[in-house]
């Protein structure tokens, strides 16, 4: 049995740990609201993109590089972009991440493809950094509150990479590993094909809505028949980049609320444990500290009860 | 309803953020070919913009400005939705009546 010192400071010790894992659980269900607030914020300017692209889907040919990359050659380089969070203490939401990025990368692989990879989120640097795999280019610093300016940066560097022709280390595809925020205590990931754009359509494009809801939106939304300005070539020409924006962005928002609700989950677990070992170190410590009490006693008794029959 | 003036419903978004949305007689927005004027009943027109001001003249009298830049505006049925990446309303917002002799300043 271990000395009672051994205990207090086990105890001391857990005690720090279970007000850091409560301070941690706070200080997430407070960040959630707040990522729920930006993600509800983007939300009117990516649906007035999807119905701009709707309609312009609806009155044009859709023969944007964009939607389909005309390339002589095929070119098996694609890449990855891997959304992870920038600080731990979120349970598994990067492992699981990257436990499915890693499954992509060997899907691609088996389909002869070259997989580029980008990682967003200090976590999944660290990780691939540390096994030394190549990077294409990282973004850290930024999870807990995705700016739009983060998202601009990303989609350009990615569109940029797409545009490139496959001689020039241009990709043909763009896959997007990040976490759905489904509810508070369900998050899952996803694997999205952003590039080329598929069917853009209203009722794919929303993938959080339920089925009925979808089926609701394509009965109401019928494309008007716009005139465009200046032309529909070079609306399209801006809006389907702006769209991979909006979309991205939208995707790095759940991702953020994902990791708070998971950060906050995980860091409720915590606390729950450490009390429970708190509970258990307290009996133990109060056992030992009984037995010795015992122990002192049956001393003291007997050497009075020697001293007593030396005198008899 | 037939008597009164007819009103658009206006909605401005920036990329992260719902900007202004109310309903106005009049929006003036800087598309790409030059200021565009667009009262009830337009015909439905998408069209970019690059940079610029919005000004609505909204049914309560006043008159609204925004600074915009890089997105498109479309309207539809007597809603125009303006998506913008960065968009800002001025502070002051102007009455109508004293709006044209405002105009040289706040630009």
């Amino acid at each position: 049995m271990a000395s009672q010192l051994a205990y207090k400071s086990r105890i001391a010790s857990t005690q720090s740990l279970s007000k850091i894992f409560n301070a941690q659980e706070m200080i997430a269900s407070s960040h959630i609201a707040k990522a729920r607030n930006l993600a509800l914020g983007a939300k009117p300017y990516s649906d007035a993109i999807q119905d701009a692209l709707a309609a312009l889907v609806a009155h044009t040919k859709l023969d944007h590089p964009l939607v389909k990359k005309k390339e002589k050659t095929p070119n098996p380089h694609v890449a990855v972009l891997a959304v992870t969070s920038d600080r731990g203490m979120a349970g598994p939401y990067t492992s699981n991440v990257l436990r499915e990025t890693e499954n992509l990368l060997k899907r691609l692989d088996e389909a002869n493809k070259i997989p580029e990879l980008y990682v967003y989120g200090r976590r999944g640097v660290n990780y691939y950094k540390y096994r030394s795999r190549d990077i294409k280019a990282t973004w850290e610093g930024h999870t807990d509150e995705p700016s739009v300016r983060v998202a601009e940066e990303i989609a350009s560097t990615l569109l940029n990479a797409y545009m490139a022709p496959g001689e020039n280390g241009g990709v043909s595809e763009l896959y997007l590993v990040y976490t759905e925020f489904i509810n508070m205590v369900s998050q899952k990931v996803r694997i999205l094909r952003m590039l080329p754009v598929e069917v853009v359509n209203k009722e794919i494009d929303m993938a959080t809505a339920t089925a009925k809801e979808q089926a609701e939106a394509e009965k109401e939304f019928t494309a008007p028949l716009y005139s465009f300005e200046p032309s529909a070539e070079e609306v399209l020409d801006k809006v389907l980049p702006k769209y991979v924006q909006s979309r991205i962005h939208e995707c790095l928002l759940t991702a953020a609320a994902s990791e708070t609700a998971s950060r906050q989950n995980a860091m409720h677990t915590a606390t729950e444990n450490a009390d429970k070992l708190l509970d258990e170190l307290t009996r133990k410590l109060n056992q030992t500290r009984q037995g010795a009490i015992t122990q002192e006693l049956t001393e003291i008794i007997a050497s009075a009860d020697a001293l007593n029959t030396t005198e008899e | 309803m037939a008597d009164e003036k007819p009103t658009i419903k206006v909605n401005i978004v920036a990329a992260d953020h719902p900007v202004w949305h109310g309903t106005a007689y009049s929006v003036n927005i800087p598309a790409s070919a030059g200021q565009m004027g667009i009262l009830p009943d337009h015909e439905p027109v998408l069209t970019l913009i690059d940079h610029g001001d919005v000004r609505a003249e909204s049914t309560s009298g006043h008159t609204h400005r925004f600074t915009v830049s890089d997105g498109f505006a479309a309207f539809d049925s007597n809603t125009l939705t303006i998506a913008v990446d960065k968009s800002s309303e001025d502070e002051e917002y102007v009455d109508a009546d004293a709006d044209a002799g405002k105009t040289e300043t706040t630009n």
